[in-house]
């Protein structure tokens, strides 16, 4: 016991004392944060904005002015023609492009519409494309009322703003609590996603760990001190608490930064979610109905802070840790077959394709987190740490994920059982290829 | 317990290969025991056997007189063929770790090691990187951490190979103090030089079995060709005598001795020709000495004989 300690100490320090754990600890929750704040960040940056030279000679657009993106200026389309506007937008680089409507000897809002055309320098962004599209759309809609005869002020009267607003309803405290199915569909796709790189990432250190005891020769002193079930063993744990602490470090960076960015950066918002909680509980109490205005960051703010994170959190620890334990012993294996890692790919190809098929069934799963597939998926050990992620988000029974551990637990002995049994014979072979049927021979060899 | 470590019909097969064939051998305590062999016959799986690597299909192993066991690992040391060691690990916290794996507490380690380096003149290389290092002083950081804890039994699986001359007379030197003090070591290894000048026990094994054992010097004689050689001073010519049973050559006359080879074709003795030689009255016998076969000899000798039975 004291010696397999020793062991766990040595893969622990020494891949800890890398500087490349400390460049992936550091840098790993920065991008991530980067990858969550810069869309909030760059929505928020006012961008330039687009001046749009417009050719109207019938009128349609009714000099409307845009909006606080794209600006609309008119020219007299009787003083210039179609050719000279062009020229302008090719000459002066304040115009983005020149919007042209043509007339024709019909008024027809129709035949008006088909003609219409944008010019410009680069390619449109299709921002600005639909823009000008839908205010075309509009435009022609009400001048086409109008024809028939309807007020424009009874069209502005009919139409309705509508947001549904979504809520699951918690059975234990019998409340109430505002979700967002998109803030859940990120959470399973990231802690999902996260769990197939860190089994990778850490699988494959154990086997490149096996392959340098082996390549360097040393595995033959070390294993006259040792079992080599416990130098296994020993490798296989030093690296899940190297991938712990780093995990815990990213979680506890990522936590900063998001304390960080709500009380520098958004602190407006952050307030204004908690205000508007409060006032909701307020109004959910008098039933009455909410303010329709509602920015879209400020429920999603309130959609992070109503998620269970200590819950998702243990779960991700405990699925990341025997979801890595299960693959680790099977990249051990791999490791002990061959002298060197361009050797590799053969055998770790039947390992990774289980993981693979998880990774690629995971879009299904969030989307429909009950179906049959995803409860099947959720039970085999190899593939249940991804898919589990996928599905906590969106609540999975207990009875369902405590079956899930049992299993993946009872994996975990097995394939370790069956992986040392491989790993003793594999560590003392040298120089041939061993292709997959030899392999499992090994294991009912006597040493 | 005279017996460091007794052998009792050990046997060992690798599917259809036999490996080992119930062998059977004792190495005495404090001894310098030789483990010959070709290629292929059998050591390496005996070694690991012993190391504790792999176990034996039947016979059994006793060391100081109990039965093998995980027990005994912190007692013996060994030094692989195949050297390694984690090459982008510090040379002195790879000694220490290797040595707790031993068995040792880290305060024992490092003082032990301190030991050894200094001895070996290698305190510098403590917080290099083995892979810093070249191969022969590679091979010295291995032999310190092989015998950093103090191990009554010694396995030396080809010692010297990778050694200048220079460094393997310090390492032969090491290897004879801690025979001086008592500790056991067993060669593995194909140079019969080193077999001649250090071995005192020997067991040859070939195609798995134990095909010669015992002391260096009795196996000596057992192969000796019944050959002598003469040395005469003379300062004239001599003329050898004719004795039935005997024939000469002369070799030559280094210094102006004469030296003669006598094969003891009836397996006589020397005596009757010594008594002839003395009767013609001519020269001074200088020396009789009894030609033994070098031990690569035997070695070819027997292998050979094996392999046409």
């Amino acid at each position: 016991m004291n010696k397999i300690w020793l062991i766990i100490r040595r893969e622990f320090l020494f891949r800890v004392r890398k500087r490349s754990f400390l460049v992936m600890t550091i840098l790993g929750p920065l991008l991530f944060g980067a990858l969550i704040v810069a869309p909030a960040l760059l929505s928020n940056i006012q961008t330039d904005t687009r001046t749009i030279l417009v050719h109207d000679k019938a009128m349609i657009l009714d000099f409307e002015e845009g909006n606080e993106d794209i600006r609309f200026v008119y020219i007299d389309p009787n003083r210039y023609s179609l050719e000279e506007s062009k020229a302008m937008v090719l000459e002066k680089g304040e115009y983005y492009a020149l919007l042209y409507v043509p007339t024709g000897e019909s008024w027809d809002p129709d035949f008006i519409a088909a003609g219409i055309a944008m010019y410009s320098k680069n390619d449109i962004s299709l921002k600005v494309q639909a823009f000008v599209e839908s205010l075309i759309k509009s435009k022609i809609q009400e001048e086409k009322l109008k024809l028939l005869g309807v007020d424009p002020a009874v069209v502005q009267q009919s139409t309705t703003q509508v947001r549904v607003r979504t809520f699951y309803l918690e059975e234990a405290t019998q409340k109430e609590r505002q979700s967002s199915t998109e803030v859940k569909f990120v959470l399973a796709f990231i802690s999902s996603l996260l769990i197939y790189l860190f089994i990778f990432l850490y699988g494959s250190m154990v086997m490149r760990g096996i392959i340098e005891e082996k390549a360097s020769r040393i595995v033959e002193l070390i294993i006259t001190s040792v079992k080599p079930f416990q130098l296994m063993m020993g490798k296989i744990i030093g690296v899940a608490v190297t991938g712990l602490l780093q995990f815990l470090i990213w979680v506890v960076l990522s936590f900063g930064i998001y304390v960080l960015t709500s009380q520098l950066i958004f602190r407006e918002k952050f307030d204004a979610a908690r205000v508007l909680a409060a006032q909701r509980a307020e109004l959910d109490r008098e039933g009455s109905a909410l303010p329709m205005d509602i920015d879209r960051s400020i429920e999603i703010i309130q959609a992070i802070e109503n998620i269970n994170f200590p819950v998702v959190l243990s779960l991700f620890l405990f699925y990341f840790l025997f979801g890595y334990l299960v693959y680790g012993a099977l990249f051990a294996i791999v490791g002990s077959t061959v002298d060197n890692e361009t050797d590799t790919q053969q055998m770790v190809l039947p390992i990774s394709v289980p993981l693979i098929l998880a990774i690629l069934s995971m879009t299904a799963v969030v989307e429909n987190p009950d179906s049959n597939l995803a409860v099947v998926l959720s039970y085999i050990p190899l593939t249940s740490p991804v898919i589990m992620m996928a599905r906590i988000p969106f609540g999975v029974p207990w009875w369902q994920i405590g079956l899930s551990m049992v299993f993946l637990v009872g994996f975990f002995v097995l394939a370790a059982w069956v992986a040392g049994r491989i790993y003793r014979v594999g560590i003392l072979r040298y120089g041939k290829k061993y292709n997959l049927r030899e392999v499992i021979k090994w294991f009912s060899y006597k040493v | 317990m005279e017996n460091i470590l007794e052998i009792e019909g050990v046997s060992k097969a690798y599917g259809q290969h036999k490996a080992l064939s119930d062998v059977t051998m004792c190495v005495r305590r404090g001894c310098l025991f030789g483990l010959l062999g070709p290629n292929g016959a059998g050591k390496t799986t005996l070694i690991r056997i012993v190391n504790q690597i792999f176990t034996a299909d039947s016979g059994r192993i006793l060391f100081d007189g109990s039965l093998l066991s995980a027990v005994h690992q912190s007692r013996i040391g060994y030094l692989p063929e195949e050297r390694g060691l984690y090459r982008s690990m510090k040379v002195g916290e790879q000694a220490l770790y290797l040595a707790g794996l031993k068995g040792l507490g880290e305060m024992e380690a490092k003082r032990a090691l301190k030991y050894w380096f200094e001895r070996l003149d290698i305190m510098g290389w403590w917080d290099k990187k083995v892979e810093e290092l070249s191969k022969g002083m590679a091979q010295k950081v291995q032999f310190a951490i092989t015998v950093l804890h103090e191990p009554e039994l010694l396995i030396l699986d080809e010692p010297f190979s990778g050694f200048d001359p220079v460094n393997e007379g310090v390492i032969r030197d090491e290897l004879m103090e801690l025979h001086r003090r008592g500790t056991t070591i067993i060669f593995s290894t194909h140079r019969m030089d080193t077999v001649e000048e250090l071995c005192e026990d020997i067991v040859l094994i070939d195609r798995s079995k134990v095909v010669l054992s015992g002391p260096l010097g009795s196996i000596k004689k057992q192969f000796a060709r019944k050959e002598w050689e003469i040395v005469v001073r003379a300062s004239t010519g001599m003329d050898l005598p004719v004795v039935s049973g005997y024939e000469c050559e002369k070799l030559g006359q280094p210094n102006g001795d004469m030296v003669v080879r006598v094969m003891d074709r009836e397996n006589k003795g020397i005596n009757e020709f010594l008594t002839a030689l003395l009767a013609t009255g001519t020269g001074q016998v200088q020396a009789v000495r009894e030609i033994l076969p070098a031990m690569k000899e035997i070695f070819i000798d027997v292998v050979k004989n094996q392999r046409d039975e």
